[in-house]
Order: C-alpha cells, then sequence, then structure tokens
C-alpha cells in the first residue's frame, strides 16, 4: 500500500474548510430575510416608517449576497488550494 | 403629527415574519474563521430587526386608539397626511401615529398620486395661511421636481392648477400693492417649486398655464426651463391673452414678469421679438414698466447672441411699425438697434430681404431727431460690430463695403450736425468706417474704395456752409488727413508683420489735431517718417505707402481741398 502524501492532511483540511463555508452560504440564502421586503411594501403600510424598513432591508440584502458571494468565493480558493497540494509529490516533505 | 396608514392583518403577519427572520439570523453557526465577517454581519441585522423595527412594527400595532384619528377625513386635513388621509378614506386602512415620521423620507409613487388628488379638494385659503403646511408643499414639490419619473406622474394626475395658480398669484399681487400681507417669498417658493416641476420632463405638456389667468401663468411660466423657440412661444401665447385685474395693481405685470425673464435668457429673447414683432402694439403697450421694452429689444437684437437672420426678421419690422405710427416716440432707442446692423442696411447688401430703398428709408428714419447724434456717438458700436461680422464672412464684395462707407457718410455728415465740434465728430466716424472697410479690403484696393467712399462723402454731405469758414474747411482736413494716417498705419501694421519692418519700429506720425492745416503738417511729418524706411524715400516701401496716401490725401492737391491754397 503507497504511503499517504504528507499534503494529504493539509488538503483534507481545506476541502472540510471549503464544505462548511459553502453550507453557510447555501444556509444565509434561504433565510427568511431576503423575503421581508415583499410582506413590508406599501400594500401592508404606508408612511414614513414604510420607507425607512423598506430602504433598511434593501441595503441589508445587498449585503447579505455579498457575503454569500464572498463565502462561496473563498470555498473555491481552499478547493483550488487542496488540488494543488495533493498534487505534489509524496518525497522532500513539508518543513 | 404624522400618521401613517396599515392594514392591521398584513403589518401583524410583517410583525411575526420579522421575528422568524431574527430567529433564524441568530441560529445561523459556523466554525470557520473564514465566516467570522459574515457572522457578524448576521447578528448586526439581527439587532436591527429585533431592537429596532420589530419594536416600531410593535408601536404601531399596539397605537392607542385614543391617539388614532376617530374621523381621518377631519382629523387628517393637513396636508402632509395626505397619503394615510386617502389610504384611511378610500381604502378602509387603519391609522397611527408614525413613530420614524422624524427621519429623512424620500418622496413616493404613492404619496404623489395622494397629494394630488388632496390637492384638487383642498380649500386652498387654509393650505396657503399655514406656513408649515406651505413650506411642506415647497418641499414636497421640490422632491418630485427632482425625479423625473415623480413629476411625469404629478403632472398627469393633478389638474388643479388653475385654482391654486391663480389664488397664489392673487395673493402675490395684493401683497405687493400693499393690498394684503402675505409671505411674499413663501408664495414665489412655492410657485417655482410647482412650475419646476415641469422642467424635468422632457417636452412637457404646457396646458396648464392654460387654466390659469395671464397673471398667474407667467408667475409660474418665469421659471420653466425649455428651449429658446419654445419658451418664446409660451412666453407670446401668454402675452396675448386679454389682460386681467391683478395686471392693474401696482407692481410689475404680466408682461413686465415675463420680459425680465427674457432678459436673463437672450437667445428666447430673439426667438420672442420674432414672434412679438408680428403685433408689437400687443408687446409695447401690455409693460407696466416701459424701459422694458427697450432692454428687451437691445437684448434680443444683440449681435453677440443673435443672428443678422433673425435681426433681418426684427428690425425692419420694428421700424416699419414706429415709421407708421407717429404717435410714438421711442426716442434714441432705433439708433441704438440700428447700430450694430449699419452693415444690412448698406445699400449692395442682401442680409434682408427688404429692399435698398425699403432700408434705407428705414435707417433715415432710426436716426431722425436725436437719434442721429446717438448714432454718432456710438462709433465704437457700429464699427466693432462691423468688424466682427466682416471676420466672419471675409468675402463681403467691395462694393458692398464701399456702399456702407458711404451710406454712413450720408448719415452722419449731413446738414442736420450743425455744430463744428459734432461735425468733427461725425468725420472721426466716417474716417474709422472707411478705415474698417479698408483693413477688409486686399492690396491697393484700399485706396479705390475709400476714394468712392470718400467722395461720395465730400461730393454730397461735404462740411455745413454755415459753419464758419474756417471750422468747416478744417474739419475737411482733418477729417482726410485722419483717413489718410489710419491707411498709413495699416500698411505699417501689414509691414511689421510680414517681418519687412522690425516690430520695434517706429510707426508713422499721428495727426496733430491742433494744428491749424493737420494735412499739410502730417504730410511733412511723414516725408520725414519715409525719409529713413528702409530703401529710403524713393525705396519700395516709401512708393507703395505714398500711392496708397495719395488717393485719399494728395500733397498737388491738399489746397483744394482745405482752402489755404
Amino acid at each position: 500500500m503507497a504511503p499517504a502524501s504528507p499534503h494529504h492532511d493539509a488538503a483534507e483540511r481545506l476541502r472540510h474548510r471549503a464544505t462548511s463555508l459553502r453550507a453557510l452560504a447555501r444556509r444565509l440564502n434561504e433565510l427568511e430575510v431576503h423575503h421581508l421586503r415583499r410582506h413590508a411594501g406599501t400594500d401592508t403600510w404606508m408612511g414614513p416608517s414604510q420607507q425607512a424598513l423598506e430602504l433598511d432591508l434593501r441595503t441589508r440584502r445587498r449585503a447579505l449576497v455579498s457575503a454569500i458571494e464572498s463565502l462561496q468565493a473563498q470555498a473555491r480558493r481552499f478547493d483550488r488550494e487542496a488540488d494543488h497540494l495533493a498534487a505534489l509529490p509524496a518525497v522532500g516533505g513539508v518543513r | 403629527m404624522t400618521y401613517l396608514a396599515y392594514r392591521p392583518d398584513r403589518l401583524a403577519n410583517l410583525s411575526v415574519r420579522m421575528r422568524h427572520a431574527a430567529a433564524e439570523l441568530r441560529a445561523v453557526r459556523c466554525d470557520d474563521p473564514a465566516a467570522i465577517e459574515v457572522l457578524r454581519s448576521i447578528r448586526r441585522t439581527a439587532d436591527d430587526l429585533e431592537q429596532h423595527w420589530l419594536p416600531v412594527v410593535d408601536r404601531v400595532l399596539r397605537a392607542d386608539p385614543l391617539r388614532a384619528p376617530s374621523d381621518p377625513r377631519r382629523d387628517l386635513a393637513a396636508l402632509d397626511n395626505s397619503l394615510a388621509r386617502m389610504a384611511a378614506v378610500e381604502l378602509g386602512w387603519a391609522v397611527a401615529p408614525d413613530p420614524t415620521a422624524d427621519n429623512p423620507r424620500r418622496t413616493t409613487a404613492a404619496e404623489v398620486h395622494a397629494l394630488a388628488r388632496r390637492l384638487a379638494e383642498l380649500d386652498i385659503d387654509g393650505v396657503l395661511d399655514d406656513p408649515d403646511a406651505l413650506a411642506w408643499l415647497t418641499t414636497e414639490a421640490q422632491a418630485i421636481g427632482r425625479d423625473p419619473a415623480l413629476a411625469a406622474q404629478f403632472l398627469d394626475e393633478f389638474d388643479d392648477w388653475g385654482r391654486w395658480g391663480d389664488a397664489m398669484a392673487r395673493r402675490r399681487a395684493l401683497t405687493v400693492a400693499h393690498l394684503a400681507d402675505h409671505d411674499v417669498d413663501a408664495l414665489d417658493g412655492a410657485i417655482r417649486a410647482l412650475a419646476e416641476i415641469s422642467n424635468v420632463v422632457p417636452t412637457p405638456r404646457l396646458g396648464w398655464l392654460h387654466g390659469m389667468s395671464p397673471y398667474a401663468a407667467a408667475q409660474f411660466a418665469q421659471h420653466l426651463e425649455l428651449p429658446a423657440r419654445r419658451l418664446a412661444a409660451v412666453y407670446d401665447t401668454i402675452l396675448q391673452r386679454p389682460s386681467d385685474e391683478l395686471d392693474d395693481l401696482r407692481g410689475p405685470n404680466t408682461a413686465d414678469v415675463l420680459v425680465n425673464a427674457l432678459l436673463c435668457e437672450p437667445l428666447a429673447a430673439t426667438a420672442h421679438l420674432e414672434l412679438a414683432v408680428q403685433h408689437p402694439a400687443t408687446f409695447l403697450d401690455s409693460l407696466a414698466d416701459p424701459t422694458l421694452a427697450g432692454l428687451l429689444l437691445r437684448v434680443g437684437t444683440d449681435p453677440a447672441t443673435a443672428s443678422a437672420e433673425q435681426v433681418g426678421r426684427i428690425l425692419p419690422t420694428l421700424l416699419a411699425f414706429y415709421a407708421a405710427d407717429p404717435t410714438r416716440d421711442p426716442g434714441i432707442l432705433l439708433a441704438d438697434l440700428v447700430s450694430p446692423w449699419t452693415l444690412q442696411f448698406s445699400p449692395a447688401n442682401r442680409d434682408w430681404t427688404a429692399t435698398a430703398e425699403e432700408r434705407n428709408r428705414l435707417i433715415r428714419f432710426a436716426l431722425r431727431g436725436d437719434g442721429l447724434q446717438r448714432f454718432i456717438d456710438n462709433c465704437d458700436l457700429v464699427v466693432t460690430s462691423a468688424q466682427r461680422q466682416l471676420l466672419a464672412h471675409e468675402s463681403r464684395p467691395a462694393d458692398e463695403l464701399s456702399g456702407w462707407v458711404g451710406m454712413i457718410g450720408a448719415l452722419v455728415v449731413n446738414e442736420k450736425v450743425r455744430r463744428a465740434e459734432q461735425r468733427r465728430k461725425a468725420w472721426d466716424f466716417v474716417c474709422n468706417v472707411a478705415s474698417t472697410a479698408a483693413s477688409f479690403t486686399r492690396g491697393l484696393v484700399v485706396g479705390v474704395v475709400l476714394t468712392v467712399g470718400i467722395t461720395v462723402i465730400h461730393d454730397h454731405w461735404g462740411p455745413h456752409p454755415e459753419d464758419t469758414e474756417f471750422t468747416a474747411l478744417w474739419g475737411n482736413d482733418a477729417a482726410l488727413t485722419q483717413t489718410a494716417a489710419l491707411i498709413a498705419d495699416h500698411i505699417y501694421s501689414v509691414w511689421v508683420t510680414s517681418g519687412l519692418l522690425p516690430e520695434d519700429y517706429p510707426p508713422p506720425p499721428d495727426i496733430d489735431l491742433t494744428a491749424e492745416m493737420p494735412s499739410e503738417t502730417w504730410m511733412g511729418r511723414l516725408w520725414d517718417w519715409l525719409d529713413v524706411l528702409p530703401g529710403g524715400y524713393d525705396g519700395a516701401l516709401s512708393n507703395e505707402l505714398r500711392l496708397a496716401v495719395y488717393t485719399v490725401l494728395n500733397p498737388h492737391t491738399m489746397g483744394d481741398h482745405t482752402g489755404h491754397v
């Protein structure tokens, strides 16, 4: 049986982190807060408070979508790095 | 108090969903260090929902019924509650004090709709008597006027311009006439804000102006930003309507307001005059401040902004109107108006459609009485305006220029200029004009053109016999000498420019107007100057200059000109 690459563990850890970040991104994507604006519009109430809430929800949703994209990008970087480590030869070790 | 309107069932649903959303956000977990910042953001959103927005929504849902209006029609009468009132009255929604009414807000389509409806049913005096309500209306109109979509919606939905415009304008007019005491600045602010709503809409329909009295329409129209021709047409339409009683009050009337606005828009002023001269009496007689007519005519025919073609549609018609009505006395105005356009009045010019005879008749009419002296005083304006046009059209034929010189000479050196000092000034004027023509005529055609012009002037319009003999002869001599000096100076400038003389080479001598016989004195100095020219007195440069100068001032016949030989 061939010995495991000395980089195997590090690659596995990175893949685990990528999986974890993707799970978080999926979770964030399914939150109720994305849909709150639909229930906070002018068919529910009208006035200065309604306007302020609508503006606030729009801003926060934009921030949330940006966070999700950022998590997915980070997960892709971890996967790429893991692939790189896994491809390294078994000799030489890592200091 | 500012109210909001709501549907209790839907707002309760929103409250439940917000709680659920906050709970979901708090439940989000992730141990990876790369997610720390995202999780912080998630917590802040949860905090915001739980600590700010849920209390707001719950406060509305738990609103004290005693503080809610019992009769929305009565209790929500204030203009700033138009939206809540409409929702309560027309949709049957609940109403409660708005917990965040003081927050910055933006105007929405729903509010514009409610405002347009509310304005049409409101007691206008109630709003205009309430400074807060008027200020709110102004602010709201300004907000609408910053958003093309809202502005288009407001113009589409609001159809009570006539009632509002007339009421606001009436208060303004009465206050200006000291017959009432309203806040004119506040009224002006509201009028301007409402009028400017049309400025953000591409090609707005302006039918709303017709529903107002002319005075009110003018108050609004002065704030419109439209292409010059359209603005001119709008103003002309208003001015052609019969005046109303507000025009008779003290203070600027309809025409004054619009003309004052046009004075700031020269392009529109010109376009307006093109229309107004079709019915000049309407325009001239409707102004409470008659000085405005002169100002508008000067601005609208100013060559800085008006083209010769446009002024050709204004000036001849206007002059003919004045010529046909001897009861009108425009004073020196007409002399000022023709001064920048003398080229167009000259016999050989073809810029305008009027015949040479008609143009000659009109310019002589414009310069009758004190107009002639004013015209002579306008010498610089005449010359600089002609220079500008000549520079733009270098290919003016020589006969047009000589005709122009001759016309100016015939106009200004005539028997009506009796005082010797003024006659001298008139001759200076002709010399300046002749010099200008010469500078635009190539080579030695200069002399030919000048000779034509000067001969015409001299033969037909020489110094008046009633002047003292000496003064008359002296004026003749000085005029011709000055023309010769201008030619010499022109040729010298060409030599310097072309490098035939160094830049610091001394210029030809100036005319000495204190001399008893200026021609003799000047010619002597010129010969001294020619002696030391490169090439000497008999050189090529000297010969060229002498040939040109002698076409006007020939030393062998100088005695004929001056009477001293």
